[in-house]
C-alpha cells in the first residue's frame, strides 16, 4: 500500500499544516479526504526527505485508524449457499501477493 | 512463488522457483507432515536441532518430525534449473496421516485421498492429469502409473 499525502495550507504563525492523507488504495480522491491539522512540532524539519517521512508515519497511523473503523463479518465455513452471503459486508485477510492457488481438481474414481 | 489450495480434509502448499532458494516457515506454520518433491532435490532442516531431511525428485518425504520446528527448504544448487515441492498438511494439526507413493494398482479405503501432483496416470479406466484428486472407497483401483506422480494420503 502506498499512502498519498496532499498539504493543503501552511500555516508559519501557528506553527501547523493542514494536510490530507489518503491510501493509494482508497476508492475516493484525495480531494474528498477530510483534511487534519498537524503541529509542526510532531514533525522531523531537517530535511525534505525526512519531513516527508514523518508525515509519512503520521498519515499510516491516520489510515490504519481509519481502516480499524472499517469491518465486516467474520463468515463460517460450510456448503457454498451464496443467497446466505447477499447484501453483508465480509471481511476477509488479503491472499499474499507471492501466494498463489493452486489449481486442484476434485475427481471421482 | 508459494502457492496453496486448501481441501476438504487437508490442504496444499507448494513452492517453485529458481534453483538455489531458500524458503523458511515459522513453527507456528509448520504444519506439514509429508513433502511431495516434483521437480528438483532439495534439504529440508530446522534451526536450533540437527534433523535433516533430503528428498530426490519423486520423493514422498515424511517430514513430521519437523511439525511445529522452524524450518527451512533448500534446494540443491546442482539440481534442475526449476524445482517445485508440495506440501501435505492437515487441517487440524493434531491429526495424524500416513502417505505412501503409489506405482501399481492398490485397494483403497474411506480414510484416504489419492492425488496427482505431476504427469497423468490411469485410474480405473479413468485419465487423471495433475492437480486432479479423489476420495477413495473401500475398493480396489487399477492404476496405469505412467509418469505421474501419485500420493495416497491416509488419516489415522
Amino acid at each position: 500500500m502506498k499512502i498519498l499525502i496532499k498539504i493543503e495550507e501552511y500555516l508559519p504563525e501557528t506553527q501547523q499544516i493542514v494536510v490530507r492523507f489518503c491510501s493509494s488504495q482508497s476508492e475516493k480522491s484525495i480531494d474528498e479526504i477530510e483534511p487534519l491539522s498537524i503541529d509542526l512540532n510532531q514533525l522531523d524539519l531537517f530535511d525534505t526527505e525526512l519531513f516527508l517521512e514523518s508525515l509519512t508515519v503520521h498519515g499510516q497511523e491516520v489510515i490504519e485508524r481509519y481502516e480499524q473503523l472499517q469491518y465486516g463479518e467474520d463468515i463460517e465455513n460450510g456448503p457454498l449457499d451464496i443467497t446466505k452471503l447477499l447484501g453483508r459486508t465480509i471481511e476477509r485477510k488479503k491472499f499474499p501477493k507471492r501466494k498463489k492457488l493452486i489449481s486442484m481438481k476434485r475427481i471421482e474414481l | 512463488m508459494k502457492y496453496f489450495k486448501r481441501c476438504e480434509e487437508f490442504y496444499i502448499c507448494g513452492s517453485k522457483d529458481k534453483k538455489r532458494e531458500l524458503f523458511a516457515e515459522s513453527k507456528e506454520k509448520s504444519l506439514t507432515l509429508f513433502q511431495i518433491i516434483v521437480r528438483g532435490k532439495g534439504r529440508l532442516i530446522t534451526t536450533f536441532d540437527s534433523i535433516s531431511i533430503d528428498g530426490n525428485k519423486g520423493d514422498i518425504v515424511n517430514c513430521k518430525s519437523m511439525m511445529g520446528k522452524d524450518r527451512v527448504l533448500v534446494s540443491d544448487k546442482d539440481s534442475e534449473d526449476f524445482y517445485e515441492v508440495y506440501g501435505f498438511n492437515p487441517l487440524d494439526p493434531s491429526e495424524d496421516w500416513d502417505a505412501k507413493k503409489i506405482t501399481s494398482s492398490f485397494r483403497g479405503d474411506n480414510n484416504s485421498w489419492i492425488i496427482c501432483f505431476d504427469g497423468s496416470a490411469t485410474i480405473n479406466g479413468k485419465i487423471v492429469k495433475k492437480f486432479d484428486y479423489a476420495k477413495l472407497e473401500d475398493k480396489d483401483y487399477e492404476v496405469e502409473v505412467a509418469d505421474a506422480l501419485l500420493g495416497v494420503f491416509t488419516k489415522i
